[in-house]
């Protein structure tokens, strides 16, 4: 019976229509790669995800267009009437998807997504950070790595609980900077630190002692 | 006494008459059906990123308010998209519009009379993909104005030509140049078909 329910409400919701015809929108975004030059052939389509039960719906074919040869690509389509996820594919480097974009995000039919930088596998390092708990009062509140970083999938929701990341893929030999927030549990007070690092050609592990 | 009666007898046989003659509500049902095809031009979305169109327009009239004749209809069209760059890769797009029309008919001889027509339009259109899957739609306006040039075979049948121009709008959520693109289109649009009486 409850696969029939959730057979019944698959069908449904794949009869609703992803796009809004009544309004249109401008995305855009600028591909580099690690060097900062313009990386044309970059494939964008676009997905809506109306069905909880559907990550990635059928429609990727609708809206998809590849970067000119200044790495831009600009599309112009009807906006989505729920969460839509935009997949960046090409065959020279990794791969993103940005997911769980609300509609709302759109702001004045207008959507820049910035400079995207495309890496390679060459191109990364691992950064890790091990935790290093000495007062038991003390938990780590919030990390930042401060980089140029790739991560496959780029999440628009807000969590309902944050938890730290601990594991970094970091364009090699850069200099970065890493934040973090240690949160007193006895008295709520918060502690901020940043540090400045460098990572090389290899894995860097980090260790923050709290 | 008896020349009142007479009087009044007269008087009301004379307003019947008059009231007959001036009659303002008729029934007179006629059914236009016919194939059309829209030629859009400009610069707008219409005419520069679909081509074909060429669809079905059915007319019913069922009522004449002094001179005019009152109609209400349907009329469907399919494009295909050409520029699957501007908007989205979408197949095709259907349009489908529910009319009201005034028109009179003008009498030229006993077998040619000209009809023009004003008609107002609720325009549905839905874009469709491969799978002939709705992936968006659009409800806007269409005013129509125009005439048919009607060849009539008897009291029953006539054949007719029409002729008319389309201005479509549509107020969408969008930037200055894409409304202007997108929301607006201008076509002219020849019928042929029968009418049966």
């Amino acid at each position: 019976m409850k696969k029939i329910v959730i057979l019944l409400v698959f069908m449904l919701s794949s009869c609703g229509i992803p796009y809004d015809g009544e309004t249109i929108i401008n995305i855009s975004f600028k591909f580099e790669d690690k060097n900062a030059t313009p990386t044309p052939n970059i494939e964008t389509s676009i997905s809506s995800d109306f069905n909880s039960y559907v990550v990635y719906n059928v429609d990727d074919d609708v809206y998809n267009k590849k970067s000119d040869e200044n790495g831009r690509v600009q599309l112009k389509m009807f906006k989505p009437v729920s969460t839509f996820a935009i997949h960046i594919n090409s065959s020279s480097y990794l791969s993103y998807d940005i997911i769980n974009i609300t509609a709302d995000t759109i702001q004045n039919n207008n959507f820049d997504f910035g400079t995207i930088t495309m890496f390679k596998l060459e191109d990364l390092a691992d950064f890790n950070i091990t935790p290093n708990q000495v007062n038991s009062n003390k938990i780590i509140d919030k990390i930042e790595v401060v980089a140029l970083k790739y991560k496959s999938v780029i999440d628009f929701s807000t969590p309902e609980v944050y938890y730290p990341t601990f594991n970094y893929s970091l364009k090699k030999n850069q200099n970065f900077t890493l934040k973090y927030t240690i949160k007193d549990l006895n008295n709520n007070s918060k502690q901020n630190f940043i540090e400045n690092l460098s990572i090389a050609n290899n894995t860097l592990n980090h260790i923050i002692t709290y | 006494m008896k020349k009142i009666i007479v009087l009044v007898l007269f008087s009301v046989s004379s307003f019947s008459q008059i009231k007959k003659e001036t009659k303002i509500i008729n029934l007179e049902p006629s059914l236009r059906l016919g194939i059309n095809s829209p030629i859009y031009f400009g610069n707008n979305f219409f005419a520069k990123d679909f081509s074909g169109g060429v669809g079905f327009s059915s007319n019913f009239t069922f009522i004449k308010v002094y001179q005019t004749n009152l109609s209400f209809g349907y009329e469907y069209n399919q494009f295909n998209l050409k520029n699957k760059d501007v908007i989205g890769n979408f197949e095709y797009m259907k349009k489908h519009c529910y009319f009201v029309e005034a028109s009179q008919n003008i009498t030229l001889n006993t077998k040619f009379s000209i009809v023009p027509f004003i008609q107002f339009a609720a325009a549905n259109i839905k874009f469709k993909n491969e799978e002939r899957k709705t992936i968006a739609k659009q409800n806007g306006n269409e005013i129509k104005i125009g005439s048919y040039l009607d060849y009539n075979f008897n009291s029953t049948y006539t054949a007719y030509f029409g002729i008319n121009f389309i201005k479509y709008f549509n107020r969408l959520n969008a930037n200055d140049t894409d409304q202007k693109y997108f929301g607006n289109s201008n076509a002219i649009q020849l019928t042929l078909g029968f009418e049966f009486n």
